[in-house]
């Protein structure tokens, strides 16, 4: 990997962390990371599978995938260029929750745990940074998801509308002539 | 915040009085007694608030009904979704038992976020970590939520008791999970 590979450069600004990013950062970046092609259908990883390595789409798309009670997996969200996965090594844990696979043939930068180790001794600050692109991205799938639970809660219970204005101008005749008898004035 | 409380957190075992009196400055901590709520829908804590002692338990709340979506304790956060455009969570959260929260200002996240301290890198990384265990539990519910949406076919209560919803009363009488 080099610090000036387009690709790399490209995914980096997706995800907003090329803000500010120095030639040293980049550099620093190129060392802690691998490029890997899947094809279509490839599993990146998989629920409660160690969280060795995160991942940064460089091309193509990838599908996020949560098990249905029965144990069918379901898609929940695209994950595009830009869109880290497997975030949880970035932050030290175990393990990575859901599935990824390639939804298309794909390219992705591979960061390890050992890499991102080593960038929080050499580049706080740059981690910090990509720590905090990974929370926003992890933040709107959130919001996402629980607006699916809230949609369908929706269509079961439809939440009542606003009640309408007091000073709307009544449209029937008799509302018409009410307000007449009790001096109110008519809106041209 | 007691630095021998703190230090029981996943992560921040070796944390410094420096570092204790650094969060004190960026955050402020608050307090609930058990059975309060901490936040409902479109009213939030305005900022990140993670928890330090206690537990709270997140629900989707809808008329009679209630569906537990998470058991949080120390070192768990709410109110990531400020940072989704001002968004606010659809969750309601109630403390459990007696709950403290350090609660950071949208404007002090940033502040970190640019100042590379090692405080910030706890932080973040334990941000990351609990957010990461909240998309994977809504995750979960979310493609639930999907399935039962069939086309051609409104979805009723029975949908809802099938994805995990109970009566409200029952779920506010709950006991924490163990």
């Amino acid at each position: 990997m080099q610090p000036t590979d387009a690709d790399l450069i490209e995914a980096l600004q997706q995800s907003t962390a090329a803000a500010n990013l120095t030639a040293g950062d980049l550099y620093q970046l190129a060392q802690a990371c691998w490029r890997e092609r899947l094809t279509s259908g490839a599993v990146l990883y998989a629920d409660g599978t160690p969280a060795s390595a995160a991942y940064l789409p460089a091309e193509g798309i990838l599908r996020q995938e949560f098990a249905l009670p029965d144990g069918t997996l379901r898609a929940t969200s695209a994950l595009k260029v830009g869109e880290w996965c497997g975030e949880a090594a970035l932050a030290g844990s175990a393990t990575q929750g859901g599935q990824v696979v390639a939804a298309t043939d794909a390219t992705v930068f591979v960061f390890t745990a050992q890499g991102i180790a080593q960038l929080s001794k050499t580049q706080p600050g740059l981690l910090v940074r990509l720590l905090g692109v990974a929370v926003v991205q992890q933040a709107k799938r959130v919001r996402v998801s629980q607006g699916r639970v809230d949609q369908l809660t929706q269509q079961v219970y439809p939440r009542t509308p606003e009640p309408a204005a007091a000073s709307e101008a009544p449209s029937g005749g008799l509302g018409k002539l009410f307000l007449k008898l009790t001096g109110g004035k008519e809106e041209p | 915040m007691n630095l021998t409380a703190m230090r029981q957190l996943d992560g921040w075992a070796d944390l410094g009085e420096s570092e204790l009196r650094s969060l004190g400055s960026y955050g402020v901590e608050r307090w609930f007694r058990a059975g309060a709520p901490l936040q409902e829908p479109g009213v939030g804590i305005h900022g990140l608030a993670m928890i330090t002692q206690g537990e709270v338990q997140s629900l989707f709340v809808v008329k009679d009904l209630a569906l537990k979506v998470e058991l949080l304790g120390p070192g768990r956060w709410l109110g990531s979704e400020a940072w989704t455009d001002g968004a606010s969570s659809l969750l309601s959260f109630r403390a459990l038992s007696d709950v403290r929260i350090v609660v950071l200002p949208m404007d002090q996240v940033e502040r970190l976020r640019t100042n590379p301290t090692p405080l910030a890198l706890r932080l973040f990384r334990s941000l990351l970590l609990s957010t990461a265990q909240t998309e994977a539990r809504l995750g979960g519910l979310s493609a639930q939520a999907a399935a039962l949406q069939q086309p051609a076919h409104k979805p009723g209560r029975h949908e809802l008791m099938s994805l995990g919803f109970a009566k409200l009363a029952i779920a506010a009488n709950f006991r924490p999970l163990r």
